[in-house]
């Protein structure tokens, strides 16, 4: 393999050039103001080597299977709660389980259409699932322009390197968008509007798919069906909405009342199986952090295997020895609260003093349910270029797993790495930046 | 996948606002050079008008300011920079339907602005790739856009703020009735977008013997009603 790693060092300026002209940004909030920037990109890529990749695309298969029957069987028969593997409590008290949903058969008993899951390497080469994502897991479109301008800018990388292709990403999508759409109608992404931090994505994957990219308002149920509305009062009936909303947005006539994002009656016409919903709604009962610990569970439960793929070594608060062994060695762990996300509501025990430690100590102690903790992963870092020099930094890998009649693993993902040395946080919204992620072919 | 060909009352407003923003971009540009030109070896006097009609909110005091001001400044609506700005506020909208290559010159158009307003450059030679990027998108888009009411949206968009500005501007007659002719090719093709009393009104008033900008009430109703023509 000849990467040729001066010639993509070379070309990093160039790309970043290319990314602006793009639009490559996203959007975050500070302190109530809406800004966008650009997405910084290190060219040089994440490897995964074809033994690697077919480790992971056969585990990344057998957890996203197994969470789709999680997710049916919750809503359905909860044969796992009622034969003691997962108590009730943590399927009840999680904010993602939703009671509205119970009952609803989507298409293909599919739930987790797109799903995300976070990997970190060790330093002894083993993976590590850090996270599910199968609410709205964003951020394929990044590697997916990026290989595009790479490629454009640097021919000769990839003539010489034999890179599974990510850009059929969009192809997964839209495949998976028309088995789920079943003739119905029209497919369309739902956005919130342009000020969603995703909103480059939610365009750039329209136009990529086909699909239509609707904003609130443009989206009306009547008889129980859904439609486009267009400007001569046409309608066009809508079967499949890869909604970008969140589950408590979508259906002001159910969730939140106040929700202008949604679209009002959908949740009924998502019943009568008029409509499918990527992803389905009420999928955060199943990547809610507390669920996580029961995953590999999960797996020997519902398939009678083992799981391939294993989580990093997870403390449930909840239960008596986790309990004890939390409290005891807490400056050793990270505490996850289950109800954050995007990198917020992590903490480290090593980098609090004693009153800070003591202070968590007691929120685990009144709430337990509402902590997991976990042991540090020394996971590998990864080269990256900052102001021109060569360093080393802590980067994941986010896996996009597409389920529609079949479960495909999209063979690449997005990296994303921290930019300050001494973190763990590689969130985006936290200031982290991204890199390609190469599969390579055997 | 089965493609959309209706077009949503929001995709609607941008595809004609789009349209509008992005020939005031151009248009501004061409006055704004005319305007140098006289700058160069006459009075005050001698391009005081034209400066009246580009700074519409009147906050410019100085050659300097304004010169500045009129590329770069933001704030001010009748600016290169706002309306760059509100075009591309629009176009982000409509990436799935101009794609990406098409709403890369806008992209290109708003970061070179930015550039040279950070380094405050003051010669308007410099915004010339503008001018080429503007060009290129209006090529582009209708290379790329499928759908053809969304086109011709965008292009009465485009030839209702070229009729706008050339009104403003006091242009003669026979270029107000080329620009009135060539919007109205359009309009057919817009059932139902487009007023027709307005347009009935227009066509009374864009006629030679009626036709005169030096009288104020006149100019102001041409002005309105180009503005009230198009129901998005």
């Amino acid at each position: 393999m000849n990467i040729r790693i001066n010639e993509l060092i070379d070309s990093r300026d160039t790309v970043n050039k290319w990314m602006e002209r793009f639009g490559v940004r996203f959007g975050v909030y500070k302190h109530g103001i809406f800004n966008e920037q650009l997405f910084p990109f290190d060219s040089i890529p994440r490897i995964i080597s074809h033994s690697d990749w077919a480790y992971l695309e056969e585990g990344l298969k057998q957890r996203v299977m197994v969470l789709n029957k999680f997710l049916w069987d919750v809503y359905h028969d909860k044969r796992i709660i009622k034969d003691g593997v997962i108590p009730e409590e943590f399927v009840y008290a999680s904010k993602g389980y939703m009671p509205e949903c119970e009952g609803i058969s989507p298409i293909d008993e599919v739930y987790a259409h797109i799903a995300g899951i976070d990997l970190v390497e060790g330093k002894d080469g083993q993976w590590y699932v850090l996270e599910d994502n199968l609410r709205i897991p964003s951020g394929a479109s990044y590697p997916m322009i990026a290989r595009e301008i790479t490629r454009k800018v640097s021919p000769q990388t990839f003539t010489q390197n034999a890179v599974a292709e990510n850009r059929d990403y969009s192809k997964l999508l839209s495949t998976m968008m028309e088995e789920m759409n079943d003739d119905r109608g029209i497919s369309v992404i739902l956005t919130p509007g342009r000020y969603n931090s995703a909103y480059f994505e939610h365009s750039y994957f329209a136009e990529k798919t086909g699909a239509t990219l609707a904003y609130p308002g443009d989206l009306f149920v009547e008889d129980n069906k859904v439609y486009y509305a267009g400007i001569y009062k046409e309608k066009t009936r809508v079967g499949c909405i890869y909604r970008r909303v969140s589950d408590e947005y979508m259906d002001p006539m159910i969730f939140e009342a106040s929700s202008l994002l949604g679209i009002p009656n959908v949740m009924q016409a998502y019943k009568a199986g008029n409509v499918a919903l990527i992803n389905a709604i009420g999928n955060g009962v199943a990547d809610d952090k507390g669920i996580y610990y029961f995953v590999p569970k999960m797996v020997e439960y519902y398939l009678g295997e083992k799981p391939i793929l294993q989580n990093a070594p997870t403390y449930l608060p909840y239960f008596k020895d986790d309990y004890d062994y939390v409290l005891e060695n807490i400056q050793k762990l990270v505490i996850k609260d289950v109800s954050e996300a995007g990198g917020y509501g992590v903490v480290f025990g090593r980098d609090l003093d004693d009153k800070k430690l003591k202070e968590l100590k007691d929120l685990i102690i009144n709430e337990p349910r509402r902590w997991i903790a976990q042991e540090v992963i020394d996971f590998k870092d990864l080269e990256i270029l900052e102001d021109d020099k060569l360093v080393e930094r802590k980067a994941d890998l986010r896996a996009f797993v597409i389920s529609g009649k079949e479960t495909k693993v999209w063979p690449s993902g997005l990296t994303r790495f921290s930019r300050n040395p001494n973190s763990f946080v590689v969130n985006s919204s936290q200031g982290g930046g991204f890199k390609d992620t190469w599969v390579m072919e055997g | 996948m089965v493609k959309n060909t209706v077009i949503s009352a929001t995709k609607a407003n941008s595809f004609f606002w789009l349209g509008r923003y992005e020939e005031r971009v151009y248009i501004t540009l061409h006055l704004l050079r005319k305007c140098y030109d006289k700058m160069i070896d006459g009075e005050l006097e001698d391009y005081w008008p034209i400066w009246q009609k580009l700074d519409t909110a009147g906050i410019y005091q100085t050659n300097e300011e304004f010169t500045l001001g009129i590329m770069y400044d933001d704030m001010n609506p009748s600016t290169v920079m706002a309306a760059q700005t509100k075009a591309m506020d629009n176009a982000i909208l409509l990436r799935e339907d101009i794609l990406s290559e098409t709403l890369s010159y806008l992209e290109m158009s708003l970061a070179l602005l930015k550039e040279c307003r950070n380094k405050q450059e003051k010669n308007v030679t410099c915004l010339q790739p503008v001018i080429d990027w503007s060009l290129a998108f209006w090529g582009s888009a209708e290379q790329r856009l499928r759908n053809h009411k969304a086109l011709y949206l965008m292009l009465t968009g485009r030839n209702i703020e070229n009729l706008d500005m050339l009104l403003r501007f006091d242009y003669d007659f026979e270029r107000i009735a080329l620009a009135y002719d060539s919007a109205k090719r359009y309009f057919k093709q817009l059932p139902g977008l487009i007023d027709e009393t307005v347009e009935g009104e227009l066509n009374n008033l864009i006629i030679r013997e009626h036709f005169n900008l030096s009288d104020a009430d006149y100019k102001r109703k041409l002005l309105h009603l180009i503005n009230q023509l198009v129901k998005v």
